[in-house]
């Protein structure tokens, strides 16, 4: 139900961007137009994210904004499209930009890997890095609460001595990562029963209707509590810090010098709890992101509550 | 970024293509007889029901209609749409996507099973009828033997399609080819989707290939049977021409 109103209202959005072109019958492309392309990966804190970077430059600058959200394949995709100049803006996370897109080892203090990947990201790709919004949303592996009362389950290392039991389930992506399910499973030793891949929208439902008994998980996924699981501990910190941070083509902040002041406002607005919150509302509550996001600026005073 | 599709075109692109292909053999084994497999049940699940459906409705005339109408419907849902809609009913993973693929494939070998028996030669039909044989002899010897390679490309019509839907049973758990292509998709990695996917068009191909020559050998025979056993034409009237 809720793709189909996120569908509409990307559909909406569209004819509303076209519809003023068409009505005003013949008007020559307006050069000085001020558009910004914001995208989004496809899931909730992606689109509440996109919606406030969206909602600040609309209610504090008179650039146009244009939202492409829920790109499929999220960074993978996302970032050819940073390149190319399709996408101008969308949040990103310090361990997915450092590991993943600059393919290097993993740097364990949080801030430390968050000044590398801004400094290599201005210099390779052009691309600014914002200050962090506050929340980290690192990888865990989720698991059924009654699983992890029967068995006592706490680490990873627990989930280590009965996985021959369990079955595993992740998006295809996480099989393909470096920082994904063959580093992972070696480091702590899982030898799990059987594996399933698939679509990421359907992890949490396969792990409710006990399809499957242990799931990657964003640490600040709403749907964690909605489904009853429980978070395991990463104690061989395997997984890197996952800051996220509004990302800039550095060639928009030179004609648009307001954006960065706009958009760091929110850094460090955002902490964990928030966050995950504000993802239950929408994958839980089925509330719409441009709501949740705006309630979120305007109870900390970023904007002003119409 | 653009670049990388176009080196795969390349020769050095092909071997490094072929590099993948060794590099990642046991992954594309394990989906390869995951696909296989998930293709062959989902196929005989078809067969057997498909044909007998099939020949249910060319007995029953009026249900044809309504039974092509259903399963034509089901053909016009998005192959991606009917394997969400099954999740709901059987959960993730092997059942619902095999059973989103039997009722995906139901259609044509339905279709041209009633269609075969149809159209078989009413002289020909008269003629068995007037030598004394019942309905099920009517149906075991003459009509089933010639709609038979009408019957058979419907089956590789079906078999073809199958085969490439499987493919999207990915998204639901059930492994096969798929995942290689969308673990290459999502990962934004042209070489791996193309690992994924080329087997699929040979499977593909290769069935399709297989089940040609099987109609050809059919069509042969089943001139031969109606050639053979047709009585002469005089003794029909005006019908028989050869």
């Amino acid at each position: 139900m809720k793709k189909h109103l996120t569908m509409f209202a990307v559909i909406a959005v569209i004819v509303l961007a076209v519809a003023p072109l068409a009505g005003c019958g013949g008007q020559q492309d307006d050069q000085d137009q001020r558009v910004v392309v914001i995208g989004s990966k496809p899931h909730a804190e992606q689109y509440i994210l996109g919606e406030m970077i969206a909602i600040m430059l609309e209610e504090h600058t008179d650039i146009e904004v244009e939202r492409n959200f829920g790109i499929a394949g999220g960074t993978a995709n996302l970032h050819p499209a940073m390149l190319s100049g399709d996408i101008d803006i969308y949040p990103e996370y310090t361990g997915t930009g450092w590991m993943f897109v600059l393919k290097q080892d993993l740097i364990a203090d949080p801030l430390e890997m968050f000044e590398a990947v801004r400094d290599q990201y201005q210099a390779d790709f052009a691309i600014t890095w914002l200050d962090p919004l506050g929340f980290n949303n690192t990888f865990t592996l989720a698991v059924p609460r009654q699983l992890a009362e029967d068995y006592n389950l706490v680490t990873f290392s627990d989930l280590a001595a009965i996985s021959d039991q369990l079955v595993f389930g992740a998006e295809f992506d996480f099989f393909e990562r470096d920082d994904g399910f063959d580093a992972l499973a070696a480091t702590y030793n899982f030898n799990f029963k059987n594996i399933r891949e698939m679509d990421i929208g359907l992890k949490y439902q396969s792990i409710g209707g006990g399809e499957v008994d242990v799931i990657n998980a964003f640490s600040t996924d709403g749907q964690i509590s909605l489904f009853d699981l429980v978070i395991l501990e990463d104690d061989k910190n395997f997984f890197p810090s996952y800051y996220a941070a509004i990302i800039i083509r550095s060639e928009m902040l030179e004609n648009y010098p307001e954006i960065e002041e706009v958009l760091s406002m929110l850094s460090g607005q955002i902490s964990d709890a928030e966050m995950t919150e504000m993802n239950y509302q929408v994958d839980e509550l089925n509330r719409e992101a441009a709501d949740v996001a705006r309630e979120f600026l305007v109870s900390k005073g970023l904007i002003e509550d119409r | 970024m653009l670049y990388m599709y176009k080196e795969v075109i390349s020769m050095e692109a092909f071997l490094d293509l072929l590099n993948l292909f060794a590099q990642r053999r046991e992954l594309v084994t394990q989906a390869l007889s995951q696909h296989l497999w998930l293709s062959f049940m989902a196929l005989t699940v078809i067969m057997f029901l498909g044909i007998p459906l099939g020949i249910m409705i060319s007995r029953l005339r009026k249900l044809a209609p309504l039974v092509l109408g259903f399963t034509g419907f089901l053909y016009t849902i998005p192959a991606l749409a009917f394997f969400g809609f099954m999740i709901p009913f059987l959960g993730i993973g092997v059942r619902p996507a095999v059973a989103a693929l039997i009722i995906y494939g139901l259609m044509p070998l339905v279709r041209n099973t009633y269609v075969g028996i149809s159209e078989v030669d009413k002289a020909v039909i008269d003629a068995a009828r007037g030598m004394g044989a019942t309905n099920w002899q009517l149906l075991r010897d003459v009509e089933i033997p010639l709609a038979l390679p009408t019957i058979v490309a419907g089956f590789r019509t079906v078999t073809v399609m199958t085969i490439s839907i499987t493919t999207i049973a990915a998204f639901i758990g059930a492994g096969g080819l798929g995942t290689i292509i969308l673990r290459g998709i999502t990962t934004y990695n042209p070489p791996l989707i193309l690992v994924g996917a080329i087997p699929v068009a040979l499977l593909a191909l290769t069935a399709d290939g297989l089940l040609g020559l099987l109609e050809r050998g059919l069509l042969r025979y089943s001139k031969g049977l109606s050639a053979g056993r047709k009585p002469s034409p005089q003794a029909i009237g005006p019908a028989g021409s050869a």
